[in-house]
């Protein structure tokens, strides 16, 4: 149909030519030239009309009225550039700060893995049965599964280590680097190809320590090598150890972590990058990560079934316990932990809600400035109605010109959302070192997401004031430009339906951060069990400068000795591990004397090591028994200590304290339990009532290894008064020990911080969207009030006129203003009731209704609401009656 | 701008035009005012079309494929546009007519013999 298009002049002359036939025939006939022409027409009917139609037949008629509609929208906007870029700039926050989550959380949970064919790479995770929390993988537990050809293509393991580069020979200057020890199939099954030289295979994963290669990342490369393409075949020294540079992964490799690694090296090499740490045969260390790729045909839940027939098999005859262990498979991305990525979910939908929220003060503010500056076009709107415009055309059109606002307030925002999820992830990144490398660019998904969201939000402010401006009461609104008291009426009462509308969404934003907020303080000050002020955490390098267990030993000796003496010391002891340090070691104990059996299982407990003044130094009360002595240390019967958790779970109701339990495989021996210590929190700060045995540090050379093996324990250290100067003490006598040697001190403290990083998040953005969603909300209170008070000038002259003071004016506006607010506030403490309810998991001990936020936001929105209403009341004070009711 | 009900009333008039204008081009190519004319003419004064009506009809019927149109020379040495009926056309011609006629006859019998024929 379109390519026959005539050409518009075309219809014209043939009518042209129509009537000039009709008027020959005519003058045949006999009438004048005159008579004959007019008769031609008249014959002709309504000539205009025929070349309408003519030309309305051979187009697209809703394409011109769309045209025409778009350049009359963009002529309406340019002349009004105050309204415009009110209305824009609001829009912008609005959308854009919706773009900008939006992107963050396709970009860490939505997008798929940087990896070959992500669509059949999974995450593993195992856990427990009868434990919530997902464990990771022991070395033997990952051969054993690597095993399970039925179902996977290939099974990888990774785990990070911090290694120090140079090292060795006194290097003053050593630069640490994040490399991730990976098995031989990483690349071969997630499919990262090298750029220059190659990438490891199973070959060069096969006996530790064998094959000390490493393969570079583009970046680290680039940092570290300069681009250099003789790097392949050079070395690198990590940890001490010479490494041969095997090749350099694609710029875009990655792996399954956004955070990007310096190096990969094999896993065998563990033993040679930890020396005090031998993962590799350890069947109780937990401490590596999984991910696979399925066998094509092979469906997730078929292959986590075959996968837990394994680990099962495995957990009765490798590790000899009893418990149940489960698989869990997750589709590859990179927030995929299954408790993590619930809770990232939950995070994400609430956010996501919170700045629609925002959004919708946003829209409500923009609509309230559209119907106010509809009423001054109420005589175009009544003229074109009049002339014959259907509603429905005008609707189209005021509907084109709020998309239009929409759309240039999303174009805006895109620009807004180009560098707002950077910085958030700057401002709120938990406290890792390494760069994180999310995928944040503004593409299709995104460009898409803000195009559909600035057309809803068009419409969404736009429908209402469309559907009201074009209300056919014509004769009115030509005669006196609709000032009709009856139209301003239902008009008022639209305005203030927004804006309290506003004010409810404000509140449910506001009481959500408040109660963060104080969940947030909940968590910071929360219980530890243990004293954690002015308690030093010192890890010392030895393990880098060829100490042994026995040189280790004596080195935590002697720097004992002379941290005891220093007068801002009050207490020194060593941990294997450090409470909220993120690592815990398990061993499968064994209670009471008999050998396990199906009455007395054995099972897996976190145990810790530690020097006799351990529970002294960190003020863990000895609730039963005694703490361990100088004696224990020394050598002696062997003794443990557990801690209540423990002995509620073992010895309910009885005292434990000689009985005995064997805190080990086989080879170790029984230990008699001595004492028993109060709860304190774990290696996370939500381990909280989990059964813990401490063993005692041996400076013997028999006995359990872990026991006796000093090497890679921390010092822990309480300050009398002033950490920092005895960290800077400790490090000088470390130093006189053994120039080699570091010591880095933190703060026991400070380690809460990284654990509440989570409540921090959400207790920040929450308070940021609700000041802003208070901020909209007064900025529409304010419009909604001072229009009020222009079309009530009339009203207000009569009043002052008749004896009303400028109080009672005062009175009256500030007033109505508040009444709207007590209404928005009512409406939305109670949507807030059933929202609370749902974030209730987040809200670390505090109750949903808790008084102090709602009294506090209640002051706050009441404060806000008087001071954006004092400004327009002042100026309807200002009235001059005379004026006023002269005013029209 | 057209409103609803005119849109109504010129759907019914295109339905008995297209026929119209078809049947006229039967006899040769013809250009719009001859059209009227003749449809004029044939039907004894009876049928008066609004001249302007013809056109968009004429319109629809080349957009259809029905006829196609040219510029031509008229009789009296004039421009004109000349429509000619093309086979389709021809088809579309016969199958309206049996169906007018089919109507036309249906309706007869409805109101039986014409009163006072005498």
């Amino acid at each position: 149909m379109f390519w026959r298009k005539r050409k518009p002049s075309d219809p014209a002359a043939e009518v042209e030519a129509h009537l000039e036939l009709e008027a020959e025939r005519l003058k045949e006939r006999g009438l004048s030239e005159e008579e004959a022409r007019v008769a031609a027409r008249r014959a002709f009917g309504n000539v205009t009309r025929a070349e309408e139609r003519f030309y309305e037949s051979g187009r697209w008629l809703w394409w011109d009225h769309f045209v025409q509609d778009l350049r009359f929208g963009l002529r309406m906007l340019r002349k009004n550039p105050g309204f415009t870029a009110v209305a824009v700039l609001t829009l912008t926050l609005g959308i854009g700060l919706n773009t900008s989550i939006f992107t963050l959380f396709d970009a860490v949970a939505l997008r798929p893995l940087p990896v070959k064919d992500p669509a059949t790479v999974v995450n593993v995770y195992q856990r427990i049965q009868g434990e919530a929390s997902y464990r990771s993988f022991s070395y033997p537990e990952y051969l054993a599964l690597r095993n399970a050809d039925s179902v996977l293509s290939g099974l990888v393991a990774y785990a990070w280590i911090p290694v120090e580069l140079g090292g060795g020979a006194a290097t003053t200057d050593a630069e640490e680097a994040q490399a991730l020890l990976v098995s031989g199939n990483y690349f071969t099954v997630l499919g990262g190809a090298a750029v220059l030289g190659r990438t490891f295979t199973l070959e060069e994963d096969q006996a530790p320590g064998a094959d000390p290669v490493a393969v570079l990342s583009h970046a680290f490369w680039k940092r570290h090598f300069d681009s250099d393409p003789a790097t392949v075949g050079k070395s690198v020294k990590l940890n001490g150890i010479r490494f041969t540079v095997l090749g350099i992964a694609g710029q875009d490799f990655i792996g399954t972590e956004p955070q990007i690694p310096d190096l990969w090296v094999p896993l065998t090499m563990q033993g040679q990058l930890m020396p005090s740490d031998d993962r590799l045969r350890d069947r109780g260390s937990f401490w590596l990560e999984a991910v696979a790729r399925t066998r094509p045909g092979v469906s997730i839940r078929q292959a986590q079934a075959g996968m837990n027939v394994l680990i099962n098999r495995f957990s009765r005859d490798y590790l000899g316990t009893r418990e149940q262990a489960s698989i869990t498979l997750t589709p590859g991305s990179f927030l995929a932990r299954p408790d993590v990525r619930g809770q990232v979910d939950s995070l994400a939908f609430l956010v996501m809600a919170a700045v629609g929220m925002v959004l919708l003060i946003a829209c409500a503010n923009v609509a309230n400035l559209m119907m106010a500056r509809a009423t001054g076009r109420q005589r175009e709107i009544g003229i074109r109605l009049s002339l014959g415009a259907t509603r429905r055309r005008l609707i189209q059109q005021l509907l084109i010109e709020s998309s239009l606002l929409a759309l240039l307030g999303g174009g805006i925002g895109l620009l807004l959302a180009y560098w707002m999820p950077n910085l958030l992830i700057e401002a709120l990144k938990p406290p890792y070192e390494q760069p994180i490398a999310l995928h944040l660019g503004l593409d299709i998904p995104i460009f898409s997401y803000t195009l559909l969201l600035s057309l809803f939000t068009g419409a969404a402010f736009g429908l209402a004031p469309a559907w009201q401006a074009s209300k056919p009461n014509v004769l009115s609104v030509i005669k006196d430009g609709g000032s009709s008291s009856g139209q301003r009426l239902s008009r008022s009462r639209l305005h203030h339906v927004l804006v309290s509308a506003e004010i409810a969404i404000c509140v449910v934003l506001l009481l959500g951060a408040g109660l963060l907020v104080r969940a947030l303080k909940r968590a910071q000050t929360v219980n530890l069990g243990f004293d954690a002020k002015r308690v030093l955490v010192v890890a010392l390098d030895l393990n880098l400068h060829g100490y042994g267990d026995i040189r280790a030993a004596e080195f935590h000796r002697e720097l004992t000795e002379q941290l005891q003496t220093l007068a801002g010391v009050k207490s020194v002891s060593l941990a294997s591990l450090v409470p909220l340090g993120g690592i815990s070691r398990s061993a499968p104990i064994t209670i009471g004397e008999h050998e396990p059996s199906a009455s007395l299982p054995s099972l897996s407990v976190n145990y810790w090591v530690v020097s006799p003044n351990y529970f002294e130094t960190l003020g863990v009360p000895i609730v039963r028994g005694r703490g361990f002595s100088v004696q224990d240390a020394r050598g002696g019967p062997p003794v443990a200590i557990i801690n209540e958790a423990m002995s509620r779970q073992f010895w309910p109701g009885g005292n434990p304290v000689g009985k005995r339990l064997r805190p080990g495989p086989p080879s170790v021996p029984f230990a008699e339990i001595v004492g028993v210590v109060k709860n304190t929190r774990g290696a996370r700060l939500w381990e909280a009532d989990e059964p813990y045995v401490y063993l005692p540090t041996l400076q013997t050379t028999e006995g359990p290894p872990v026991q006796t093996g000093q090497l890679g324990m921390k010092l822990l250290v309480r300050a009398e008064t002033n950490p920092d100067i005895v960290a800077a003490t400790l490090a000088r006598l470390v130093k006189r020990l053994d120039p080699n040697v570091k010591a880095s001190s933190t703060l026991l403290e400070k380690s809460v911080g990284r654990w509440v990083w989570f409540s921090q998040v959400g207790a920040t953005l929450s308070s940021a969207l609700g000041l802003l969603a208070l901020l909209l909300a007064a900025v529409g209170i304010y419009g909604v009030m001072s229009y009020s008070v222009t079309q009530r000038t009339r009203e207000m002259g009569i009043r002052m006129a008749l004896g009303a003071s400028q109080d009672d004016v005062l009175k009256l506006v500030v007033g109505q203003g508040l009444r709207l607010t007590l209404l928005g506030a009512a409406i939305g403490f109670l949507i807030s009731l059933a929202v609370t309810r749902v974030m209730a998991g987040m809200l670390y001990g505090v109750k949903p209704t808790d008084p102090v936020t709602l009294v506090s936001v209640s002051l706050l929105l009441t404060a806000v609401a008087v001071l954006a209403c004092y400004i327009p009341a002042r100026r309807a004070t200002k009235v001059d009656p005379m004026v006023a009711l002269r005013y029209e | 701008m057209s409103t609803q009900k005119e849109k109504d009333r010129l759907e019914l008039l295109q339905g008995t035009l297209d026929v119209l204008i078809l049947r006229t081009l039967i006899f040769g190519p013809q250009h719009g005012q001859g059209i009227g004319r003749a449809i004029q003419q044939t039907s004894d004064d009876e049928l008066l079309v609004e001249h302007g009506a013809l056109y968009p009809a004429l319109q629809r019927l080349e957009e259809r494929g029905w006829i196609t149109a040219e510029w031509g020379i008229s009789t009296n040495n004039r421009k004109a546009r000349f429509y000619t009926l093309t086979r389709p056309g021809r088809k579309q011609l016969v199958k309206e007519t049996t169906k007018w006629r089919r109507l036309a006859a249906a309706i007869g019998r409805v109101l039986g013999p014409e009163a006072g024929e005498g």
